[in-house]
C-alpha cells in the first residue's frame, strides 16, 4: 500500500473507543473515504467505505482488543477510483462487529441516548464472526420487539455489559433500528430463564457442548 | 419420547442432504433417485422422498431433520412435514437462477413456520459465484415480511459448527419469539 504517507504526526486515539468514533463519523456522512487504523505494535487495517470492505496482512483472529493507541487517518478518494485493495477482500461488517464490541469498554457508545430501544434490522452473519452462544441469545431476543440495554440484559438473562457491548456493535454496523421509548415497552415472559434453563436451546447446547 | 421436526427445504442442489449428513448422529437415511432435471440442477442423483437424520439430545428427547425434497412436483411432502416442524433451515445455492426469488419462493410455501420465527435461511456456494451478497437476501426478505427479522447466514453445508450455527439459532430464535409472543408484545 503506496496511498498513506510515512507522516508522525497522525492522529491517535485512546484504544478502540475514539476508532469507533471516527468510523461511525465517517459512515454517517455517506462520503467516499478510504481509512487506514493502526493499532500501535500491528500493520495499518485499511478499509475502503466504497466496497464495504477491509483488508489487513492478519487474519481478524490477531485482533489487539488491548490496544491503547490507535492511529487514525482518513483520505479522500473519487468514487471512480478503483478499490484500495483487490476485492472482494474481508467484509467491513466482520471489522465493525470486532471494533464495536471491544470499544467504549463496556459502557454505552457516545452516539446511544439514555432512553433509546433497540430492534434489530437483519442478522448479522455469524458464520463469518467469532461469536458466542451468548451473543446469538442476545441477537434473537433483540429481532423480536424493540429493547432497552436493561431489557434486553434482562431478557436474555446476560450482563449489562453483555448486552452493551453487543449493542454497540451492532449500531456502529447500522444493523439496528433506533427509537424513542415507547410508551409500554415489552416484557419478554422471562425469556432467557426459560430457554437457557429449560427450553430445547439450553439443552441442545448442553448436549452438544456449545 | 419428545422429539422436535427440523425440516431442511430449498431448492435442488442446494446441499440439504448434505447439511443433514453433517448434523446427524445416526447415519442419515438417504433417498435419492435419477435426477431428471439435470437443466435445473447439474447433479446426478438429487433427494426425490425425505432424508431422515436424528441428533439425541437425551435418552428421552430427539430432534429429527428431515430433508425436503426440492422439486416442486414432490410439494404434496411439503404439507406433510410442515405440519410436523417445529422450524426449517432453508438453503438456497447462491449460483442458482435468481436464488433470491427462489427463496421468497419457499418462505411463502412455509409462511407459517417462518410467521413463529421458524426459519434460518443458509446461502450456501456463496464463494463460487458473483450472486447476490447475504445483504441482498436480507433486504428482499425484510420488503416482503417486515414483521420478521429472519436470520440469514452463509453457509458451507459440510461445516460442522456453521450448521449447528443454523441450528441453535433456529432454535434460540423459536424460542425468543414464543416468549414475546405469549406475553402479546411482539414487535414494538
Amino acid at each position: 500500500m503506496t496511498i498513506w504517507p510515512e507522516i508522525d504526526n497522525r492522529p491517535s486515539t485512546s484504544g478502540w473507543t475514539e476508532a469507533a468514533i471516527a468510523v461511525r463519523s465517517i459512515m454517517q456522512i455517506e462520503a467516499p473515504l478510504l481509512l487506514s487504523l493502526q493499532p500501535e505494535g500491528f500493520e495499518p487495517i485499511y478499509v475502503d467505505f466504497r466496497h464495504h470492505a477491509f483488508d489487513w496482512s492478519r487474519p481478524l483472529a490477531d485482533f489487539p482488543t488491548t490496544a491503547t493507541t490507535v492511529h487514525v487517518e482518513t483520505e479522500p478518494v473519487p468514487e471512480n477510483a478503483p478499490p484500495l485493495f483487490e476485492l472482494p477482500a474481508q467484509n467491513l461488517d466482520n471489522l465493525l462487529w470486532t471494533i464495536g464490541l471491544n470499544a467504549f469498554d463496556g459502557a454505552p457508545a457516545s452516539w446511544l441516548a439514555p432512553g433509546d430501544r433497540y430492534r434489530l434490522r437483519r442478522w448479522p452473519n455469524f458464520t463469518e464472526m467469532d461469536h458466542t452462544v451468548e451473543h446469538l441469545q442476545l441477537t434473537a431476543m433483540l429481532g423480536q420487539a424493540h429493547l432497552s440495554i436493561e431489557e434486553l440484559a434482562s431478557a436474555s438473562q446476560a450482563h449489562y455489559v453483555s448486552a452493551t457491548r453487543i449493542i454497540n456493535a451492532f449500531s456502529l454496523m447500522n444493523i439496528l433500528q433506533i427509537i424513542d421509548a415507547p410508551a409500554t415497552p415489552p416484557a419478554p415472559r422471562q425469556a432467557a430463564a426459560e430457554t437457557k434453563v429449560t427450553g430445547l436451546f439450553g439443552r441442545l447446547r448442553k448436549r452438544l457442548g456449545l | 419420547m419428545a422429539e422436535h421436526v427440523i425440516l431442511f427445504a430449498g431448492p435442488m442442489g442446494a446441499g440439504k442432504t448434505t447439511a443433514i449428513q453433517t448434523l446427524s448422529e445416526i447415519p442419515v437415511v438417504l433417498t435419492e433417485a435419477n435426477n431428471t432435471e439435470r437443466h435445473v440442477a447439474d447433479k446426478a442423483t438429487t433427494t426425490v422422498a425425505l432424508d431422515y437424520g436424528e441428533i439425541m439430545v437425551s435418552d428421552e428427547e430427539k430432534v429429527r431433520l428431515y430433508g425436503v425434497p426440492g422439486q416442486r412436483r414432490f410439494d404434496f411432502m411439503w404439507d406433510i412435514l410442515k405440519e410436523r416442524a417445529v422450524g426449517m433451515i432453508l438453503l438456497v445455492n447462491n449460483d442458482a437462477p435468481n436464488p433470491i426469488a427462489l427463496a421468497l419462493e419457499f418462505l411463502e410455501e412455509f409462511s407459517e413456520l417462518n410467521s413463529r420465527g421458524g426459519v434460518v435461511m443458509g446461502i450456501s456456494r456463496s464463494d463460487v459465484s458473483g450472486g447476490p451478497s447475504v445483504d441482498d437476501y436480507s433486504a428482499a426478505i425484510s420488503a416482503r415480511y417486515p414483521e420478521l427479522v429472519v436470520p440469514v447466514f452463509t453457509v458451507d453445508t459440510r461445516n460442522t459448527s456453521q450448521m449447528r450455527l443454523a441450528l441453535m439459532t433456529l432454535i434460540m430464535n423459536i424460542e425468543a419469539r414464543s416468549a414475546f409472543t405469549l406475553n402479546g408484545s411482539t414487535a414494538a
